[in-house]
């Protein structure tokens, strides 16, 4: 009988260093943060007396007003998704290769790339000096900070698309728009539904965080029943995100498959 | 018609010109649908109310504090130095927690790693519910729960984390290879074993570079958490936004995006190393 060799384990010393790196960085973040662990043990007994406060006896009576906040919610959501799609379409052909020259490509990537780092909620108490507290100054944060992301995926999708269309256009003398129109759209047309679609969905989570500011919706109702402790309705207001936020991801993921498997 | 001419329409009378691309009703009832909706959602009785007449009046005041955020007030720095620790250190934690319980958790949601249909099931309802709370709402709560401070914060953190690297990790799974689990199955090994040997060692990059991905959002993450009570810059933001210190605002969204960008391209070389 042969003897069959095992392969040696392989030993990486940048790997060990790595783990040393990272395992170092974890301790001492456990070490340092001012945390009372002790309140983690009485955690899991806490939990189930709220989920008790907030399920056991939920206040229908309030779903009619919390749907109407999601509506607002959802409504931010997709103001903020269609003014965003409107900006960062021409936008991301300004940032993609060989739509336009590179100073000008570069200082849009370096633009979505800060608007990606900055959370919404931010740009919106940055933005309400001027647009007021109102579900407007949402939306106009929510437009924003899509600006970011779609602008990222649509350079991206646009230079990933064939170069053989828009080689074709170009050889039959067509100019810069008809090169967009039948040499890029297209191809990327899926792509920049696809993300669109999950753009909104993201923009539904976050409606439902900027209420927490004041811009009203879902956010705002939840904020001041948690802070009047009255759980029975904080109960409510979640089973309707959750239902609503499940519901707005089924129906996009299924429209999303669809477009992506080309039908 | 001169003879050349001629010549050029008989050859695009021979040539077989595709029929031009149509846009089928599908498509127009779709655009329909977004132009109503999005009629729906700017009228003022129903949805959004869009004036701009709000805007003119504010602008002269407005202009001058956003114009505030062009000039950081750098003596703001030391106050921000403890609060941006915490956000750092709230990020590190969570995702290092989450990390670790996301590993069973994606093993149990991917069809090959899990046969059993019943449990399967089970977690991927449970991380779906998970998913779909926000996690500015779950501090929200959660600072009622268990009191304001770093802990609240970095439990919602984890709660919002583990939802986002199962998901992705239990997707690379099921776009793996079997071979190497059947292998494992017809060597005698149980689904544990299987998943340890064969499985894990597959799926290592793409929850590495998961796990990256989640220490950015958390940075981003956690630097807002602080709004509703739950530690770290947030509590700074919060006071900074009630005096209307845009000033000070300034600063604090510099700090972020300088820690943002420099995870980014740290995380970047990381996963280079990876591929």
């Amino acid at each position: 009988m042969t003897v069959l060799t095992i392969p040696s384990r392989r030993r990486d010393w940048r790997r060990s260093t790595a783990v040393i790196i990272v395992g170092a960085v974890v301790i001492g973040a456990f070490w340092t943060v001012e945390v009372n662990w002790a309140r983690l043990a009485e955690l899991p007994a806490q939990v189930l007396h709220y989920l008790w406060l907030m399920f056991s006896d939920p206040d229908w009576s309030k779903v009619p007003e919390a749907l109407g906040q999601t509506w607002k919610s959802v409504a931010m959501a997709w103001v903020g998704t269609v003014i965003g799609i409107l900006l960062s379409f021409p936008l991301g052909f300004l940032a993609a290769r060989g739509f336009s020259p590179a100073p000008v490509r570069w200082g849009m990537r370096v633009g979505f790339a800060i608007i990606r780092a900055v959370p919404e909620i931010i740009i919106a108490i940055a933005i309400l000096s001027v647009t007021g507290l109102t579900p407007l100054t949402g939306a106009l944060a929510l437009a924003i900070g899509s600006v970011g992301t779609l602008g990222k995926w649509g350079y991206e999708a646009i230079e990933g698309v064939d170069p053989g269309p828009i080689e074709a256009t170009r050889a039959s003398g067509g100019n810069i728009a008809q090169i967009l129109r039948w040499g890029v759209w297209p191809s990327a047309t899926p792509d920049f539904i696809s993300f669109w679609l999950y753009r909104f969905e993201i923009n539904v989570r976050s409606s439902a965080v900027l209420g927490l500011i004041g811009v009203g919706g879902i956010g705002d109702m939840l904020t001041s029943y948690t802070q009047f402790r009255e759980w029975s309705t904080v109960g409510v207001l979640i089973i309707v995100v959750v239902i609503v936020t499940m519901g707005i991801d089924a129906v996009s993921g299924a429209i999303r498959r669809r477009i992506v498997e080309g039908t | 018609m001169s003879a050349r001419g001629a010549t050029v329409a008989r050859t695009i009378a021979t040539l077989d010109i595709p029929p031009r691309p149509r846009w089928q009703w599908k498509s127009w009832c779709a655009v329909g649908l977004v132009v109503i909706i999005t009629a729906i959602t700017l009228s003022p009785r129903w949805g959004v109310d869009f004036s701009l007449e709000a805007i003119a009046r504010n602008w002269q005041n407005g202009a001058e504090k956003i114009l505030q955020l062009l000039v950081p007030d750098w003596s703001f720095f030391p106050r921000t130095v403890p609060a941006l620790l915490e956000t750092l250190q709230m990020a590190v934690i969570a995702t290092a927690v989450a990390a670790v319980v996301s590993l069973p958790l994606s093993l149990a949601t991917a069809r090959l790693t899990n046969p059993n249909g019943y449990s399967r099931s089970l977690v991927r309802a449970l991380l779906n519910v998970i998913r779909s709370i926000p996690d500015l709402l779950y501090a929200a709560i959660l600072v009622a729960m268990v009191g304001v401070g770093a802990l609240p914060g970095i439990i919602a953190l984890v709660l919002f984390n583990v939802g986002i690297i199962v998901k992705m990790v239990s997707e690379s799974i099921e776009a793996n290879d079997p071979g190497a689990l059947e292998a494992g199955r017809a060597a005698g090994g149980n689904q544990v074993q299987i998943n340890r040997a064969s499985a894990l060692p597959d799926i290592m990059p793409s929850f590495i570079n998961q796990t990256l991905y989640v220490l950015e959002l958390n940075v981003r993450a956690s630097s807002v958490l602080g709004l509703v009570g739950a530690g770290g810059l947030g509590l700074l933001i919060d006071a900074v936004r009630t005096f209307y210190r845009y000033d000070q605002l300034s600063l604090i969204i510099l700090e972020i995006l300088i820690i943002v960008m420099a995870l980014d391209v740290l995380s970047n070389a990381v996963r280079r190393r990876l591929v």
